[in-house]
Order: C-alpha cells, then structure tokens, then sequence
C-alpha cells in the first residue's frame, strides 16, 4: 500500500465494510468537525447590502424559520463530508459525495434572492450529471476487481483500471472544484455565513479525499 | 457576546500560556509524544495569539475619561 | 515547539516587509522600513477590539483562531517531513478561511472579497498538479522520502522545472501586491480583510507571517531538498525578491482574467503531467 497519507491509527469494522483515519484523513476530519460546530453554535451575521454609485446601504432581511432549515442543511453537509472522511468503501464514498452535492443546494435554497437561487439552479444541475461519473466510476472499478474496499485495492493484486479512478475524480470534481465552481460564487452571495461556507469546505474536503483514494487503490 | 472583562481575558491567556508551557515541558521531559505536544500547542498557540493582544489593552479596574474636547 | 511558531511567524512578516520594500523601490518609492509588517501586527495588537453589531460574532472569531491553528500545523508538518498532502489539504482550508473572513462579518467589501476567494479557486489545482508529478518520481508523498530522493538523484527543481514553476505561481498567487491577489484589491477596500479589525487583524499578520514562511520553506524542502536552516533562510529569501520582482512589474488583473489564466496555467500543467505519466516507465 503507497504510503501517502501515513499510518493508519484507527480501524472500525463492520465485516469487510469499515471506516479508517490514516493522520491526514484525521485532519481533514477535524476540519469539518470543527466548522460543523461553528455552524452549529454561531448565528447567521446580518448582511449589509451597497447600492452601487452612491451611498446607500441596506440591511437584508431573513427570517427565523429559513435560517433553521439551512442551519440544519449545513450539519446535513457536515455529517456527510466527516462521513465522506472517514469511509473505507469506495460505494459508500460515492453515496457521501453525493449526498455532498444535495445538501448543498439545500443550504443555499431557502434564499430569496434570484441570483442565488438560479446559482444553486445551475450547481444542482452539474452536481446531479456529475454523479453520473462518480457512480460508474465506482461501478467501473467493482466490475473489474470484485471487490470496493480500498484497503484492499489498495493492498495490490488488482488491475484498478485508469478510466475508473479517472471517472471517480472527475464525479468529485463535478461537486463543486475547478472548472464547474463558477455557479458556486453567486451561492455564496445568500446571507448566513456558518452555513455557506459549508458548500465549499464540503466540496474541497472531499476532493481532498478522492485524491487520496485515487492515488492510494 | 464576549464581554472585554480584564478578569475573563487574564483567566483566558493564563489557560492559553499553561497549555503550552505544559504541553513543551511534558515534552521536554519524553512524558508525551511529539504529535500530543504538537496538537496542544496547534490548540493553545492561536488563543494565545488573541487573548495576549486582547489582554494588553483589556480595561482594568478603573477606567479612564475620556478626553471631551478642548 | 512555540519558538518554532514565533520564529516562523516574524520572518514571514519579515519577509512581507522585504516584499513592500523591493517592490517599492523598483517603482521609485522610498517603501517602508523592512520591519513594517511586524510593526503593524505589535500595532494592531493593542488595538481597541470588539466585534461588529452585524457580524456572526462566532465564526467571525472562531475563524481568526483556525487560521493561525491550520497555518501552525503546517509548520509542523514541514518540519517533521511528513505527508505533503496535508500541506496540500492546508493550503486549499486557506481558502475556507478566506470565506470565513470575508462573509461572517456581513459587510459588503468582504463579502466580494469572499465571492472572489470562490471563484479564484482554480489557483489550488497547479499545487495538485506539483504534488501528483511528484509522486510520479518519488513514489511517496512524505516529506522526508521526497528529501530523501532529492538526496540520491539531485533537486528536482533541475529534474523537473515546470512542476518547480507551478509551484512557484501558487505561491505568487498567495502573494499581496501580485497579479492573482484580487481577494483583497484596492477597491474592495482590503478584500476579505476589511473588517477584522485590532487584535483579529494582528492575527491576520500573524497568519500571513506563518503562510508566507511554510509555503517558501515548502518550495525549498520540496525542489532543493536536505539544507542546512540557516541556508533555506537564504534561498527562502532569494525566492522572496525574485516573487517580489514579479508582483512589481505586473499590474494586478480583472477578477475574470485573472482565473482564465490560473486556469490556463492549470491546463498547461495537466498536460505535462500527463506527458510524464506517458514517458515514465
């Protein structure tokens, strides 16, 4: 096994499902555990808007009830990155990634502010074709070797095909990296900062991830 | 929201400052690994940071008046 | 262990200062002293602080703490020679941070700048790029291997010199006063920057200080390999006034050309990695 992301400090079986943190898998864990909890426990600034080629300013205003629903969407994203994190099944990698991309158009899709809500159109849009690869990749790999525990691909002994792995990143990419971030930006024009930066935490993470998978099996 | 009470900052770097002096000294003397030494300090070094910056300019016991015109 | 910290975060100020001052004097400026940018951060300090009505006072604070905390980690990692990915993983949190920053405050001028740290993100992929050729030649990602190797086969900064060049533009797109720096450009008042204020902007300086350090120290454990310290000092600075160079002469770009040519570089990249990955048995 290529030793790229250190030794393996904790193991959780459940048969030959499991859940592993090698030291930078742990890192990135801790990372969406602690802004989970800043999303958690801070409350939503009060943004000011500028009215361009003049002075004005205004204050938007949000309400109680929509604040709850994407508060509750950004742990939604966090529960699935710290389980995109953590997984030793690249299926159940997939299903995290996935569950990556709704939430973040959930997070963003209580807003009302037409540009916002056409962003997370157009993300929504990416982020479902993009499963497309993310799942045949993982398809792709089960097909050939039999198996989609990564320990074990990663263990050698199989021809983990190139265009699988290359399908698997490309499926993550689609989540939200460079080049289909675009639609990304004008989501993080909605008020609530706890709960946006979730969609870019939640999409960089597990890039970070899949490229730790993908070099490791 | 966070009060600027003297008190409260003092207790905050004192915390800050016996993490890492304890987490260095325990090190020092090969009671704890170096990651353990490390993470503590990755903790205690950005609240040190603040609270040392906050604590010099916290108001104290008596404030001052301000200077209201000449 | 702290001192490591201390140390690292005055020279990166240091540095920054370095940086004010050759790109001013190339442009006929007098430029401020070399030690500005550790003035400022002593200055800003002792600051009155508190935070705005507006602001999401947690994560307006709490973002402060995780940035020097992930810039410290990774000091650590450099120096105990492990994994180069958390470096990686680190650097592209940086962007997180940035997020934070500009948007917990609910002003405007950071919010943009925010919005810009967003769709700058195609700026990570060429330091992607830099890890996954490395890996092609190295076969591991840890630190002390890829010194290791550096020790056996020469620097891979004369093995490989494009991967040695990505590299170099991630670091320049981290710089201030660079052509990439639109997250905090002059009108966006000071970017993702502007609003913290007093103590959180002296952690501000004291994030910068440790960035600048650990990506320059990174460039020369990663291309140049074993030296002794005092000698990465020296390169680390050299590095310093050629990116200095750079930024003085080039004006800073739109926000739009400013990704296309990130990105170009990024495609560039690519496919010379691919290429390598053909070549190499």
């Amino acid at each position: 096994m290529p030793d790229i992301g250190g030794i393996d400090l904790f193991v959780l079986e459940f048969g030959d499902i499991l859940h592993y943190y090698t030291p930078y898998t742990t890192t990135l864990f801790l990372l969406a555990l602690i802004f989970t909890a800043l999303a958690i426990v801070s409350r939503p600034e009060g943004q000011i808007d500028i009215a361009f080629g003049g002075d004005a300013y205004y204050a938007k205003e949000t309400t109680l009830p929509e604040m709850r629903f994407r508060r509750f969407m950004a742990i939604a994203c966090g529960l699935a990155t710290m389980g995109a994190m953590g997984s030793g099944d690249l299926f159940n990698f997939t299903l995290f990634a996935s569950l990556v991309g709704i939430t973040n158009v959930g997070i963003v899709a209580a807003v009302k502010n037409r540009h916002v809500l056409n962003a997370a159109y157009e993300y929504g849009i990416v982020a479902m074709v993009a499963t497309l690869p993310l799942f045949g990749g993982a398809a792709l790999i089960l097909a050939t070797t039999g198996t989609l525990s990564i320990p074990a691909l990663a263990a050698g002994g199989f021809a983990v095909p190139f265009v699988g792995k290359a399908l698997l990143v490309l499926g993550v990419i689609g989540e939200g990296m460079a080049p289909f971030y675009a639609a990304k930006a004008e989501m993080f024009r909605a008020p609530g900062a706890p709960y946006v930066i979730m969609c870019s935490l939640s999409s960089l993470l597990i890039f970070l991830r899949v490229v730790e998978i993908a070099i490791t099996i | 929201m966070i009060a600027m009470k003297r008190r409260t900052i003092t207790y905050g770097l004192a915390a800050s400052v016996i993490a890492v002096a304890v987490a260095w000294a325990a090190l020092a003397a090969a009671l704890i690994p170096l990651w353990a030494a490390e993470t503590v300090i990755v903790i205690a070094f950005p609240v040190l940071v603040l609270f040392l910056g906050l604590w010099w300019r916290a108001p104290g016991g008596e404030e001052d008046i301000p200077f209201i015109g000449y | 262990m702290i001192e490591y910290l201390v140390f690292a975060a005055a020279f990166g100020l240091l540095l920054l200062g370095l940086h004010r001052k050759v790109i001013a004097r190339i442009q006929m400026r007098p430029g401020p002293p070399v030690w500005q940018e550790i003035l400022h951060a002593l200055k800003f300090s002792f600051k009155s602080t508190w935070v705005p009505k507006t602001a999401s006072a947690t994560l307006y604070i709490g973002v402060v703490l995780v940035g020097i905390g992930i810039w410290s980690a990774a000091l650590f990692v450099v120096l105990a020679g492990e994994s180069i990915l958390i470096l990686f993983a680190i650097y592209m949190l940086h962007k997180v941070v940035e997020h934070g920053f500009g948007l917990s405050s609910g002003s405007p001028y950071g919010k943009f700048g925010g919005v810009r740290s967003v769709i700058s993100a195609a700026s990570e992929i060429p330091l992607f790029v830099t890890i996954s050729a490395i890996y092609l030649f190295t076969g591991s990602l840890l630190l002390r291997d890829i010194i290791a190797y550096q020790g056996v086969h020469g620097p891979l900064l004369l093995i490989v010199p494009p991967v040695a060049i990505a590299m170099y533009i991630v670091i320049l797109s981290k710089m201030p006063y660079g052509p990439f720096s639109i997250v905090e450009s002059k009108e966006l008042v000071s970017g993702y920057k502007t609003e913290h204020f007093g103590v959180w902007r002296a952690g501000i300086s004291v994030i910068d200080g440790l960035k600048t350090f650990v990506l320059l120290y990174a460039f020369v454990a990663i291309f140049i390999g074993a030296v002794p310290f005092w000698a990465a000092l020296v390169i680390m600075t050299g590095i310093l006034v050629t990116l200095s160079f750079v930024c003085a002469v080039t004006p800073m770009l739109s926000p739009f050309d400013s990704v296309t040519i990130q990105g170009l570089i990024t495609g560039l990249m690519l496919a010379y990695v691919g290429y390598l990955w053909w070549v190499m048995p």
